[in-house]
């Protein structure tokens, strides 16, 4: 499985959560402007990263540019040594 | 009668740990087994739990310090006010595997406490006396000193239809700490007003954008506006003792944060010392921590203002609970067609319905300088 699919069931699964639906969502869409997922959702989704991926984020990093769309988050996750 | 617990050993080469997190703050209530603290060393963590039931009265060392083995590094006792001891020094590392002291076990102390027995007068069999030899030496004395007596806890209610007893986790007791503050020593009132979300919302997208920010900070930002207003208002950074009220010197601003099924309050120290963009971001940090359950003890008590949002789950209005020793806490809501609930919490020993709605009027908006951010 790849990080992009890694990422994306992750996504969609923290919107079922929220009784939303996230099927539609694109790897280029940008997480926050969706509305899918709210501030919580994000952070949430922050910590299965660094957990499932084995690496730290530091709080600086946490941009739209390394993190606002799956794509983004995939290019940054496979940059990092775990 | 406090029973002290001490730092144990980790490994034969570390005469010091480091003290790291405390996992149950000074007034909770433990069962054998809960976590109390954590300490480690270059080589290994270790979770120190309670061996028995009580309250943590207290912590004697300093979090984040490297504290001798076998020291006192907390207190537990059968009451939450119970004095600690005043003067306790720490003791001499002992070899490892080796109890540090021949005192009573915490069920021991805790049972000689309810039987008003003296541990001197009762024979150990082993190296520290236990409650095995205080109840041997009770029923030898007196069978009925232990099975009725008036400090004796009840197994069940005569009431209760039969069941289980599950214990309350850390995080329950807290909580139930703070609903019974505020039903017993609050004077609590509610009061709530309508306002246009657009000017926060527009305000918050702005702020996001120019420090491309990935999570909003509407809510932190709002809270940002009640800590500068607490720090402005005395009256809303305070709690009642006796008849004064006591004025807080700074604001430490409680947030609400949901980590799986636990609520959490998380605690920002002196947040009126920030400007904006720092607030946002040790938040955003304190978030963070909060939601690894990585907290210390300084990151969850303290608070003495507090702000907290139900807008994740749609809930357009919510009354929350004070949390103890504060007078107020605001209440944000999920907005509709442009509007919200703005309610707040407050203690009515210090503060009116009318003087904190003011305060909700004025924290619907963004101030004038915080619109150019």
């Amino acid at each position: 499985v790849s990080t992009a699919d890694r990422i994306r069931q992750k996504v969609q699964q923290i919107a079922r959560e929220l009784g939303r639906d996230a099927r539609d969502l694109t790897d280029d869409d940008i997480l926050p402007e969706t509305g899918l997922l709210d501030s919580a959702a994000i952070l949430e989704l922050i910590l299965w990263v660094e957990t499932d991926f084995g690496i730290e984020i530091d709080q600086g990093e946490l941009s739209l540019e390394n993190f606002g769309s799956i794509r983004r988050m995939t290019a940054f996750i496979d940059a990092r040594p775990a | 009668m406090a029973i002290p617990i001490r730092t144990p050993r980790l490994n034969n080469n570390d005469d010091v740990v480091r003290f790291t997190h405390v996992h149950s703050t000074p007034g909770t209530y433990v069962r054998q087994g809960d976590a109390i603290a954590e300490v480690e060393t270059d080589k290994a963590s270790v979770v120190i739990e309670a061996d028995g039931e009580g309250y943590v009265l207290g912590f004697a060392q300093t979090l984040g310090e490297m504290i001798p083995v076998g020291s006192v590094l907390a207190w537990l006792g059968g009451a939450a006010d119970e004095p600690i001891p005043s003067v306790m020094a720490p003791a001499t590392a002992a070899p490892a595997g080796t109890p540090v002291t021949t005192e009573p076990t915490l069920k021991a102390a805790l049972l000689l406490n309810r039987l008003g027995l003296d541990a001197a007068d009762i024979p150990a069999t082993g190296i520290r006396l236990t409650a095995q030899d205080v109840l041997a030496h009770a029923r030898q004395r007196d069978a009925s000193a232990v099975v009725g007596s008036p400090g004796a806890r009840p197994d069940a209610l005569p009431d209760l239809a039969p069941g289980a007893r599950v214990p309350l986790s850390v995080a329950e007791r807290g909580m139930l700490k703070t609903v019974q503050w505020h039903r017993d020593v609050a004077v609590p009132g509610y009061v709530e007003i309508e306002y246009d979300t657009a000017p926060w919302d527009e305000y918050a997208a702005t702020f996001q954008r120019r420090h491309q920010l990935l999570m909003s900070p509407l809510l932190p930002l709002m809270a940002y506006r009640l800590v500068r207003l607490a720090r402005e208002h005395p009256k809303l950074n305070c709690t009642v003792v006796d008849t004064e009220r006591h004025q807080y010197s700074a604001v430490n601003l409680g947030f609400t944060i949901q980590s799986g099924d636990r609520l959490t309050l998380l605690s920002l120290h002196d947040a009126d010392r920030l400007a904006e963009t720092e607030f946002v971001d040790a938040l955003g940090t304190l978030m963070r921590q909060g939601m690894r359950e990585k907290l210390t003890a300084d990151q969850i008590s303290g608070v003495t203002v507090s702000f907290s949002s139900m807008s994740r789950w749609q809930v357009t209005r919510h009354i929350p609970v004070l949390p103890p020793h504060t007078s107020l806490i605001v209440a944000h809501a999920h907005g509709r067609n442009g509007t919200s609930a703005l309610g707040a919490s407050y203690d009515h020993r210090v503060l009116t319905g009318g003087e904190t709605a003011l305060v909700l009027r004025t924290l619907a908006k963004p101030s004038e300088g915080e619109g150019r951010a």
